[in-house]
């Protein structure tokens, strides 16, 4: 087994430790035992120079991995606002710690309670009922409860993956005072809201609202129609500031700076400062700091002169963001997306390549983005069965006809943001190129999401299709791999 | 000429073609005659006037952002640009649209009856108008706005009684284009129209409340004598609006009615005669 082998199959284990004690509580008593056994084989194997050290090793990073989870989740609930649930609260201070989340009837804001008490809370308001802003320092009167999970959506764990164990609906709030929070951060997204402007005072709805998710993964603005749109044809992950997005933005950014004039090493430098402050911009979500992870993890190994494989850069990137927070790994649908997706494209890409005869030339580059396409949306298949119950057979051809056109729409929509910042006619005249991009991208969405055979439910056999599914793809992965797919590729 | 500088030519003339069609278009989207578009915008009322010499105005914005889609589409792409909003009255199935137009739009005037501080919310807008350096002005009965011969005459309230409930506060207003005559009641009871007496006589109208019973019943009709009635309801909203007595009235009474959970986005044009397509 070569080096890297064993690393990524470490990292496995790791996550595999995670995952069991995200599923069940391990007793501690338990985890000691399993600690003193696993320290005793390898101290054993060790002395006797024996080849069963390493899987001694796998064994005793399991246990870590399931130490790491429950002491963090330990230090969360001791650090949450938990012990407040059920009281009525007066007067408490707290100060907003994200961007308010418009949801129709009722905005979401994030805060963290501070003076006396401490953890964070979810608290929801009236749509309007104040300018709140990232910052705001709050106090707010009302009654404090644990989330509650309706239906089949789990809740209690999508907030406890942000240390948030409370909620507060619709209490009394005043505005203290504004900017308490980081100077940065208020600084980005005074950046984004400025873009935001930008973009809905050149476009109208619904192309406004499209575009701001293409460049900012803003998606308030998308009418519930257009959104059902997406999801039904398979391209919702356009709008939600994927891994896709910010590798052309990434690219972008690059060439840019060479064509300044810039040396390469600068070049790669200013690129990767401009991909964290992107990062931080939108909101730093699973999948762009994924991204943005694998991103600079590229241009490192190109700086290092190393071979870039892009499965090692992977298991690092999602290592990272595992260890920030182990909970993603079972409770972010996004991070879960990102992962698998990326996976398809490492693995899957050089079969739909063959098949397609990607090598050949083709119109704006059908054959190769067809093989990409498909690559992601099999890997994704068991998260999307399993998440929402469907799959949309018509979502490759949706995305080929979409994604064709996608880096020039973002160029040209980056354009008119900028131009609208310094020459407001130039802007003008870039918007009108940028509506019309927008007009067709929409167009397809709409067509494809308004066939009748757009998703394919599989209502009580929902489970079979899952586990089928998984099955099925964990089969493809393996055989991917033994015919020595995914050593490298340009992502 | 060689052939190179001859192809160099090329996107320039491209470039002057383009930019001559967009004069073109914008020219022949300056509507010809006056419109009134009474838009779908679910359970909720927002009409879009626009005159023949282009000035735009607003009459309430309905409850979200779905008056956004009905705005680019009859605004067009480029124009972005709206005179008067006017309000009605401070209820959210009125104004609440206006916060995601202030995101798109830069308005000049903003029209409403003078009652403050009914609610958090509606100072919160009343901020943000301000903040944009947006106009706010207060109508009463007697205030009119005009553009070239067309006049909005306010009818209702009286700016120095005026009455405690939202509703009843109501700016009630005559719009006059050409001949035409078209009520807006916003959502006054019909005690209040009453007191109008004669100066409701009118052609269209703007039925008060969504069709509920405290706006509409046949003396106010009676008054009306009115042709067409507009009522701005979204589908199965959990008022029950319209009330069927009053729908049943309208029809009885002869008068040709129009709503927007049925008959969607309702253009009327001022022209030599009317024209009115529901649908549109």
């Amino acid at each position: 087994m070569s080096r890297p082998d064993k690393f990524l199959i470490c990292i496995a284990v790791f996550a595999a430790g995670i995952f069991l004690a995200s599923l069940i509580f391990v007793e501690w008593w338990v985890i000691l035992l399993a600690l003193v056994l696993g320290l005793g084989f390898i101290f054993w194997t060790w002395f006797l120079k024996n080849k069963l050290l390493f899987w001694g090793a796998l064994a005793l990073i399991f246990v870590i991995g399931v130490i790491f989870y429950q002491s963090d989740d330990y230090w969360r609930q001791k650090n949450s606002s938990a012990y407040l649930n059920g009281q009525n609260v007066a007067a408490v201070q707290a100060i907003i710690i994200g961007e308010p989340e418009d949801k129709d009837s009722f905005v979401w804001l994030k805060a963290e309670l501070i003076g006396q008490l401490h953890g964070k809370v979810l608290i929801k308001a009236r749509p309007h009922l104040k300018d709140f802003q990232y910052g705001d320092k709050i106090s707010f009167s009302g009654q404090l409860e644990a989330p509650k999970n309706s239906g089949d959506f789990d809740f209690q764990a999508y907030l406890a993956k942000d240390s948030i164990y409370s909620v507060v609906d619709f209490p009394e709030i005043e505005i203290i005072s504004r900017h308490n929070g980081s100077k940065i951060q208020s600084l980005l997204f005074q950046i984004k809201s400025e873009f935001q402007k930008q973009i809905n005072s050149f476009l109208s709805e619904p192309e406004a609202g499209f575009l701001s998710g293409l460049l900012l993964g803003n998606r308030q603005n998308l009418s519930p129609a257009l959104k059902n749109n997406l999801q039904r044809s398979g391209t919702s992950h356009l709008i939600a500031l994927s891994g896709y997005n910010i590798t052309i933005v990434a690219t972008a950014v690059l060439s840019l700076f060479l064509f300044l004039g810039f040396n390469r090493r600068s070049a790669f430098w200013f690129s990767v400062f401009i991909i964290i402050l992107f990062v931080l911009m939108t909101g730093a979500s699973a999948s762009v700091v994924r991204a943005a992870i694998m991103g600079i993890l590229l241009i490192l190994g190109q700086k290092l002169g190393r071979v870039y494989y892009p499965r090692n850069a992977l298991f690092l990137a999602a290592l990272i963001m595992i260890i920030i927070n182990p909970r993603i790994l079972r409770f972010d649908l996004a991070f879960q997306l990102s992962v698998m997706a990326t996976l398809g494209l490492i693995y899957f890409t050089p079969f739909f390549q063959k098949i397609l005869k990607a090598e050949k030339q083709s119109f704006l580059n059908w054959r190769n983005n067809l093989s990409t396409t498909l690559a992601a949306q099999l890997a994704v298949l068991p998260l999307l069965i399993s998440g929402f119950g469907y799959f949309s057979p018509v979502a490759p051809v949706a995305n080929i006809l979409i994604i064709t056109l996608m880096p020039a729409t973002m160029f040209f929509g980056f354009l008119t943001v900028i131009l609208g910042l310094t020459f407001n006619l130039l802007g003008q005249f870039a918007a009108f190129l940028t509506h019309w991009f927008l007009k067709y991208e929409i167009f397809v969405i709409d067509f494809f999401g308004g066939l009748k055979f757009a998703s394919v439910s599989f209502g009580k056999f929902q489970e079979l299709a899952a586990w089928l599914s998984v099955v099925l793809v964990i089969f493809l992965f393996f055989i991917a791999a033994r015919k020595k797919y995914g050593q490298s590729i340009q992502i | 000429m060689d052939n190179q500088s001859r192809f160099k030519i090329i996107p320039v003339l491209i470039g002057l073609a383009i930019i001559d069609c967009l004069v073109w278009f914008s020219i022949l989207s300056f509507p010809r005659y006056s419109e009134l578009d009474f838009l779908d915008v679910g359970q909720g009322d927002a009409s879009l006037l626009r005159f023949a010499d282009s000035a735009a105005i607003l009459i309430d914005a309905g409850p979200d952002n779905s008056i956004l889609n009905g705005l680019s589409r009859f605004l067009g792409f480029f124009d972005k640009r709206l005179d008067v909003l006017i309000l009605s009255h401070a209820n959210q199935d009125h104004y609440a649209g206006f916060f995601d137009i202030l995101e798109h739009y830069q308005p000049r005037v903003f029209v409403y009856n003078g009652l403050d501080g009914q609610s958090e919310t509606f100072n919160n807008l009343l901020k943000v108008l301000t903040d944009k350096g947006v106009i706010i002005v207060k109508m009463a009965k007697g205030d009119k706005i005009k553009s070239g011969l067309n006049v909005l005459e306010i009818l209702s309230p009286d700016g120095q009684a005026l009455p405690k409930d939202i509703n009843d506060a109501s700016l009630i207003f005559r719009l006059t284009v050409n001949d035409f005559q078209t009520l807006f009641l916003g959502d006054a009871s019909s005690k209040v129209l009453a007191k109008i007496g004669d100066n409701l006589r009118s052609g269209i109208v703007k039925i008060s409340h969504h069709g509920s019973k405290t706006g509409t019943n046949q003396n106010i009709l009676d008054l009306f004598q009115a042709k067409i009635a507009l009522i701005g309801v979204g589908k199965d909203n959990r008022f029950n609006h319209p009330a069927q007595e009053v729908v049943d009235l309208l029809k009885k009474s002869g008068i040709e009615v129009f709503r927007t959970d049925e008959n969607g986005n309702i253009r009327i044009i001022f022209g030599p005669q009317l024209e009115l397509m529901p649908n549109y």
